[in-house]
């Protein structure tokens, strides 16, 4: 699963090493000199309760780098970018963490994502761009065409990710999005 | 929970700063904003996260070069200050505060001011750093040195083998007056 999302360029992951003491342990997360890291302009902490999906979401401006703190979690990607213009025709990645391995991942823009907890999770997430909501694309977490194989079909969603179109609204949108930058 | 220091309450040293944070709750969970670089005159170029302890106790510990920020996502902290910067008007003050994961709050910590953090319960803590931690412009004291006039609510916390033996902190006042 890892070799799949590594397949898609611009993811990358970074083990993340904690330095443990009697105190506890202290883990460095981000750093602005890594190469697999972003600069962060904001940094969100997202709780899952069990059963929970975010997405499928895409931004067609900024990136996105996150570690999971607690629980495990499903991230869907699927690449939407294409030579010339946004394609149906990208990979996909199921990739699934959890916070006894702690590892960062970064999702380029342009990549589709959706994250899935069974059992809740706390996900630390952060973003190159100030939040934008014109830079918030979604698509039904379930459309065939993505081929993501979530392991559920009814997941607690959001009401805005429950009424998304279809992955090629999404791709339609994107590429509107890519044409009159705001 | 409660410190007895001789500044209580929200009263902070010259340039540290509480900010509420706000969960955004819906059916799947919530959304808490922990920081936004407009946040902040200088920006975070490191963020690492800590997991505390029952009784484990982080300080006192000073930079002379970089602010840091806390955030505290789970349990609680009892955070004490003592501001040590010569041209600062709330200079040799000591400051107690809590941080509550219930009340999410950012606390900014400026260059110059000594810090400790003691949890009560096992607590997740976000730390963000102005400058990447090199290993240079990291000085301590004892964290129950009487000089700081801070009761701990810890009697006898987990320390680091670095922080249990750190000097005093007249002894930190004259390596600083020698750097």
């Amino acid at each position: 699963m890892e070799r799949d999302a590594l397949a898609i360029p611009g993811v990358a992951l970074r083990a993340l090493q904690p330095q443990r003491d009697r105190r506890g342990s202290l883990t460095e997360f981000h750093r602005s000199s890594w190469p697999e890291s972003i600069t962060i302009r904001q940094l969100n902490l997202l709780e899952f309760v069990p059963g929970s999906l975010r997405g499928v979401h895409l931004h067609h401006r900024h990136w996105d780098y996150l570690c999971l703190l607690s629980g495990q979690l499903l991230v869907g990607l699927k690449d939407c970018r294409g030579a010339a213009a946004p394609s149906p025709g990208g990979a996909t990645a199921l990739l699934a963490l959890d916070a006894s391995q702690p590892v960062s991942v970064r999702i380029p823009a342009g990549v589709a994502h959706g994250f899935f907890s069974e059992q809740g999770a706390t996900l630390l997430l952060a973003v190159d761009c100030a939040w934008d909501p014109a830079d918030g694309l979604g698509c039904r977490f379930d459309d065939p065409a993505l081929g993501l194989a979530w392991p559920t079909g009814q997941p607690i969603l959001s009401a805005r990710d429950r009424m998304a179109g279809s992955f090629a609204e999404l791709l339609a949108a994107y590429a509107t999005a890519l044409r009159h930058p705001a | 929970m409660q410190s007895h220091c001789i500044e209580q309450g929200t009263d902070l040293p010259v340039g540290a700063f509480l900010r509420p944070l706000t969960p955004h709750a819906d059916a799947r969970g919530s959304l808490t904003e922990v920081h936004r670089a407009e946040w902040s005159d200088t920006a975070v170029v490191q963020w690492n996260v800590t997991r505390n302890e029952a009784g484990a106790l982080r300080g006192m510990h000073l930079h002379l070069h970089y602010d840091e920020i806390y955030v505290l996502p789970r349990g609680a902290a009892e955070i004490v200050l003592y501001d040590l910067r010569p041209d600062s008007r709330t200079l040799d003050r000591c400051f107690a505060l809590d941080l509550r994961a219930v009340a999410p709050t950012s606390l900014l910590v400026p260059a110059g001011v000594l810090h400790g953090l003691a949890f009560v319960v096992p607590s997740l803590l976000l730390v963000g750093r102005t400058r990447e931690h090199d290993g240079e412009d990291d000085w301590r004291c004892r964290w129950d040195d009487p000089d700081l006039r801070a009761t701990w609510r810890p009697e006898r916390p987990l320390l680091s083998d670095a922080d249990s033996g750190a000097g005093s902190l007249a002894e930190l006042r004259r390596m600083l007056a020698a750097h």
